[in-house]
């Protein structure tokens, strides 16, 4: 402040009555039922990703262990500092460590560590396999969450604050979409962050890594630089240290901060790799009489074959997927929750999602009626950060000389999307850029 | 400023939709002030708004109470104003708020002072105009202000005698023309 300056008393109590008596227009007639059903829609995507707040919790341990590296590989992203001492590991040992384990690991369980000034400390164990089924428990003892891939149904019983906070808080969510731009099963967050974009990122440019040491195991720590989001920065770092444990190339901790001070620090403990588990691991019984709510996604599995006599057009269908890639699944949906930023394109309708697994790896291709109204890009990444999409034409298939846009984002899966003249169509999950061009041409009417 | 209380807040930070409409209830009149006279038109309030609220939402879960929830959604709100300042790139026309301002119909006396209050805080610069209205307007102390513009307080300090000297002497000049006339 400028020495000659006075700080003047706290409140001018007339200039305030003198401004509160401006005039102060009532919002819109529009406004609450649109903010209304925007909330809604966010209540509604919020309970598909997980119902759970502690699934959020799972997602952002995921995120920014995938932020970290996405960011590394990313030409518009954060710079990789150059880190002092003799001790540089080579990148492709990291990349090479990486693809390896998320490409042959059939289960993974462990203990998510929440801490940090932003965190409250909490822990979640957690347990999933290549069918995508999964298990979380915590951040209070009673707190689980299971998705069963074979029935594609949520279930879940929480400790809820709004119902008073010792009461369990039970819902079931059916008709679960295979994956992306549809709210998938809670498994998404860990092999869609874990593999997806570490791989895709990685696969774009070599980051400079160096080799330290966490719980007493050699490890491989990243530092880069990333952009806060521009609504909520308070609540976003500009920076971020990951640790890669050199034994299995899984993130273990990751530490964000701002302007130097920790945010929030997300550790993994117990990590194991390919753990036996019991398939009723993933089945949780609910209460009989127990209140329960209940919620139905819209989405049905179906034979390949039967699907154009659902949705009233024949699926588009790769012809060629990555290496051990197969077709897991398949669903439609009559109708589906609108997608896009903030839920913003018009509604889903006819929806086909086809869900490729690899190991503990996905990638999905959708397609939906384009119908009336605008599109935006189905997976852009949440409010408040901008995508930066590669313009591509497809070269083959069905979808021949349409144009596309390919987006490897620090903050969304890596996709492609495009709009025919009758359909949007969307592919989505662990796949590098090259990869998705090649499936994109790939695509033919089955 | 008045906080919501800690059970709706509770309920909000849960996700339930009616405590978060009770909480939009609670901060929109002075959201509204703000947003309006940082962006000068309902449509462009109304949107900085929207965009608010849902990224509040978004957020509540992981609002940890390091600074007062009104704090922490007028950051929001601050933040999504610029960015739809940003967005639109346009300055907010000084004729226009005063066209506003006279079609509102109020007592000539009262109008004209509001007229030419308004018409002074939109010339004010953004950063002057949003502390006095946080502070005179909406109630914040110092600290609380400085936390929503991420700035010293002591520059909130500053801002604020700018922002009052001119509209003190504004409002004065029109005391002077009025009686003369």
């Amino acid at each position: 402040m400028n020495g000659n300056e006075t700080i003047e008393p706290v409140r001018d109590e007339w200039l305030g009555e003198l401004l509160r008596e401006l005039d102060v227009p009532q919002h819109g007639p529009r406004f609450h039922a649109e903010l209304r059903r925007a909330v809604h829609e966010e209540r509604r995507t919020t309970r598909r990703r997980g119902v759970l707040r502690w699934a959020v919790r799972v997602a952002a341990v995921a995120t920014v262990a995938a932020v970290a590296i996405a960011v590394i590989g990313l030409p518009r992203g954060g710079k990789s500092p150059s880190l002092p001492g003799p001790q540089a590991a080579s990148a492709a040992v990291v990349k090479s460590r990486i693809r390896t384990l998320l490409t042959t690991l059939h289960s993974v369980s462990g203990t998510l560590v929440a801490g940090g000034p932003r965190e409250n400390g909490g822990r979640w164990q957690f347990a999933l396999d290549s069918d995508g089924d999964l298990r979380l428990e915590g951040p209070r003892p009673g707190d689980v969450e299971t998705y069963d891939a074979s029935t594609g149904v949520v279930r879940s019983a929480e400790h809820s604050t709004s119902l008073g906070g010792d009461t369990l808080f039970y819902a079931e969510r059916s008709g679960v979409a295979p994956g992306p731009p549809d709210q998938g099963p809670p498994t998404w967050v860990l092999p869609e962050q874990y593999g997806a974009y570490i791989r895709a990122a990685l696969a774009d440019t070599a980051p400079s890594v160096r080799e330290t040491a966490y719980d007493g195991r050699p490890a491989w720590r990243l530092d880069v630089d990333t952009t806060p989001n521009t609504i909520v920065p308070d609540l976003s770092g500009d920076h971020l240290a990951i640790t890669v444990d050199r034994a299995t190339g899984m993130p273990v901790r990751i530490v964000e901060s701002k302007h130097g001070a920790m945010l929030r620090e997300l550790s993994i403990e117990h990590l194991a790799l390919n753990p036996s588990l019991p398939a009723s691991m993933f089945e949780l019984a609910l209460p009989a009489g127990a209140d329960v709510m209940r919620s139905d996604d819209g989405f049905r599995h179906v034979p390949l074959d039967q699907v154009a006599a659902d949705v009233g057009y024949r699926p588009l269908v790769p012809s060629w997927v990555p290496d051990r890639y197969r077709l897991a699944d398949v669903a439609v949906a009559r109708q589906a929750t609108p997608t896009g930023k903030g839920g913003s394109n018009p509604p889903s309708r006819m929806v086909v999602s086809l869900s490729y697994r690899r190991g503990i790896d996905q990638f999905v291709v959708t397609t939906r009626l384009r119908g009336g109204g605008i599109w935006t890009d189905p997976l852009a990444s949440p409010t408040g950060y901008t995508d930066t999409p590669t313009p591509i034409t497809v070269g083959a298939g069905a979808l021949a000389a349409t144009d596309a846009q390919v987006v490897i984002s620090a903050h969304t899966v890596p996709h492609m999307w495009t709009l025919s003249d009758r359909l949007v169509v969307t592919v989505g999950g662990d796949l590098t850029r090259p990869q998705l061009a090649r499936i994109a041409d790939s695509l033919q009417i089955r | 400023m008045e906080e919501l209380d800690q059970v709706a807040l509770a309920r909000a930070r849960r996700g339930d939709e009616g405590a978060f409409a009770a909480l939009v209830r609670h901060y929109d009149t002075g959201l509204r002030r703000l947003a309006y006279r940082l962006l000068g038109d309902r449509a462009r309030m109304d949107d900085a708004l929207q965009e608010a609220y849902l990224s509040a939402y978004r957020a509540l879960p992981r609002f940890r109470g390091d600074s007062s929830l009104g704090t922490w959604l007028y950051r929001i709100a601050y933040n999504a104003c610029l960015d739809e300042l940003k967005r639109t790139r346009e300055v907010v026309d000084l004729e226009s708020v005063r066209d506003r301002a006279q079609a509102d119909g109020d007592p000539i006396d009262a109008l004209s002072l509001r007229q030419t209050l308004a018409a002074a805080l939109t010339a004010l610069p953004l950063e002057d105009r949003t502390a006095v209205l946080l502070v005179d307007a909406n109630g914040f102390d110092y600290r609380s202000a400085a936390e929503v513009l991420g700035i010293p307080e002591g520059t909130v300090a500053s801002r604020l005698n700018r922002a009052r000297a001119a509209l003190r002497q504004t409002l004065q000049n029109e005391r002077k023309g009025a009686s003369n006339r």
